[in-house]
């Protein structure tokens, strides 16, 4: 004949389907031994680190020293040009200018190019080193990258002449369909 | 392996956990070679180590908040938030530029800004997650060595047991209030839910300047004995009772039990007849069904009747409650002066002072179990029934139509609280119970 105390913790917890349905039996042993999560924790937080210092690029000579702040995706409301500036026209819809440090050319920027403009958006090429170059990259407020040199990016002004879009890209050519969303955006 | 997980460690099921580890790191992969050829992995890595953090500070306030891993598949809930994190990155590719309303995800906007950027992110990513697996890893240690002592792991268990383990109540005996140095039977005295001792404390005093001892435990997982046990129905804490009359050689004694302690009482007598002389029950938890009894005991608060109908917004409340114990404790007797003058501090803590467990089983034995209707009805010990006249949780009327010819019932003037609304008259008619029970052994041994 079982005593109350031994009746207390085997047949009272079985009695109610609660304690089956959550686990709470007798003796019933978690399913993972303790020190497993820890070990999985340490491997995948050292994979992880891995992943995020060595494959993750962290701001080149050209980009801006704010990853933040490059190709954040945000549509400006930046100055606004004047009709003509630097020997380009404004105001007669949206345009693009793209500025590098030496003339872009090869298949990457030919097929970007023809990304950008094919929906009828005026593509300009401003390379440093001009007068109005330096006039164009102050007026449209473009960053200095980390080298301290001339920007290479783009920006994206709107038939009303105001700046909607400014970035280093040194990558552009990967991104032809980040320049097609803001001029889509803006049209 | 069981055939069938039990609910609370199906998200620690391993197959489960390696498969959604699979499927995450696939799904990563893919969405880190996506990001990659657009010059992108800043992007990616941010929104997932966002993801990460706030995967593991829910996963944590739930881990703290039931006493159990949830949700099912804790894995999968990481690569979710990152989805949900990273949809204006979709949306832009759709043509759909950024907005600062989209820091509705996650801070999709906003996070990039953060000083320090990835790496900053990565520490609190990697804070965050050595947390949950602390809280985890203290949670499973726990229950193994509540299996280890042969107790039913406390699944469930919110407050400091999610961190530690439970003491085995076979091993440790009930907390309780010994007013002892006099001669003559021990009144033993039960509270019922959400009190403690402290509920009988002014009866026990009064008492005391009687000449009669008492002994007023904390039943399991209430009080003093919070750290007690980790399964608190009828039949545990009655053994837990039996334990502690053994432990301090009492008995027969006079066994005073209020509401749901009455419930305590019955099953204990049944099962150690010989420990009991008689029985002073007050305001006992008595229902003619279980309609009856939700009714009336979910009808006394909120939290009773989410409880009462297994509502799980009653489990997330108690664990909350659990949680912020310590100021909750302080809290309490302020709280408690609004409603009654008579609640004092002690009494006001001690309707805190409990794991959410043991009041849940304590409600389910009174619906599953509850054998006071029958005991009424045929008690096989003297028993005396004290009711409040303006009770609402145990109405008189109907807790006269459950007694039997020899059940003594009294009618006093109160609430559902008579013990320290009217310690005086009950300390009195119980030290009357108390010279009958002395007299007749004094009669058995001359």
């Amino acid at each position: 004949m079982s005593t109350a105390i031994e009746r207390a913790t085997t047949a009272s917890c079985c009695d109610d389907p609660a304690d089956k349905t959550w686990g709470r039996l007798p003796g019933a042993e978690p399913p993972l031994r303790w020190w497993l999560p820890i070990a999985v924790f340490i491997a995948a937080a050292a994979a992880l680190t891995l992943v995020i210092l060595l494959l993750v690029r962290y701001p080149g000579p050209l980009d801006d020293p704010d990853p933040a702040n490059q190709r954040d995706g945000l549509l400006l409301n930046g100055p606004r040009l004047p009709p003509e500036l630097g020997g380009v026209t404004f105001g007669d819809g949206p345009i693009v200018l793209l500025f590098e440090r030496t003339a872009p050319n090869g298949a990457g920027y030919v097929a970007w190019r023809d990304t950008v403009s094919d929906d009828g958006v005026e593509l300009v090429v401003v390379v440093a080193g001009s007068p109005e170059a330096a006039e164009l990259t102050a007026a449209v407020d473009i960053p200095t990258p980390v080298d301290g040199g001339s920007p290479v990016g783009y920006a994206v002004i709107d038939a009303a002449r105001v700046v909607r879009y400014s970035t280093l890209d040194p990558m552009y050519e990967l991104n032809a369909f980040e320049v097609d969303v803001i001029t889509g955006a803006i049209s | 392996m069981p055939a069938v997980w039990a609910k609370a460690y199906r998200p620690l099921h391993p197959m489960s956990l390696a498969v959604q580890l699979l499927v995450l790191i696939a799904a990563e992969v893919v969405l880190f070679a996506t990001y990659g050829a657009h010059d992108a992995r800043f992007h990616w890595a941010t929104h997932f180590l966002v993801a990460l953090t706030i995967s593991a500070l829910l996963l944590l306030a739930g881990l703290l908040l039931t006493g159990a891993p949830r949700p099912r598949f804790v894995l999968l809930v990481v690569l979710g938030f990152h989805l949900f994190a990273m949809a204006p990155d979709v949306l832009f590719r759709v043509g759909v530029p950024h907005y600062r309303w989209m820091d509705l995800f996650l801070g999709h906007i906003t996070v990039h800004y953060l000083p320090g950027g990835d790496v900053s992110w990565l520490l609190i990513a990697l804070t965050a997650t050595a947390g949950y697996i602390a809280a985890l890893t203290l949670w499973l240690r726990a229950r193994s060595a509540e299996a280890d002592a042969g107790m039913p792991p406390g699944v469930g268990l919110t407050g400091g047991a999610v961190l530690r383990p439970q003491f085995d109540p076979r091993v440790v005996p009930l907390a309780a209030e010994d007013y002892r140095g006099f001669e003559g039977p021990t009144v033993v005295l039960l509270h019922g839910l959400g009190a403690t001792a402290a509920f009988w404390r002014p009866v026990a005093r009064d008492l005391a300047t009687r000449q009669i001892p008492a002994l007023v435990p904390d039943l399991l997982g209430f009080g003093a004995s919070l750290r007690l046990g980790t399964h608190f129905h009828l039949d545990d804490q009655a053994a837990a009772v039996i334990r502690l009359l053994d432990a301090h050689n009492r008995g027969p004694v006079l066994l005073v039990a209020h509401s749901y302690g009455a419930a305590v009482a019955a099953t204990m007598v049944t099962d150690r007849p010989d420990l009991v002389h008689s029985l002073v029950l007050v305001e006992p938890a008595a229902f003619a069904d279980a309609g009856e009894a939700r009714r009336r005991i979910g009808g006394r608060n909120w939290l009773a009747n989410k409880a009462m109908n297994g509502s799980q917004v009653a489990d997330w409340a108690c664990g909350l409650m659990c949680l912020f114990r310590i100021p909750l404790t302080a809290l309490a007797p302020r709280i408690a002066r609004h409603y009654s003058a008579d609640v004092s501090r002690d009494i006001a803590r001690g309707a805190v002072t409990y794991v959410w467990p043991a009041y849940r089983d304590a409600l389910a034995s009174l619906l599953r179990d509850n054998p006071l209707p029958q005991w009424l009805q045929r008690p096989t010990k003297p028993t005396t029934v004290i009711v409040g006249e303006n009770d609402r949780t145990v109405i008189a009327d109907s807790v006269a139509t459950l007694v039997g010819p020899d059940v003594r019932f009294e009618r006093f003037p109160g609430t559902h609280a008579l013990p320290f609304e009217h310690p005086g008259p009950l300390a009195a008619l119980i030290a009357l119970r108390w010279n009958e029970i002395a007299e007749f052994q004094q009669d058995a041994d001359n």
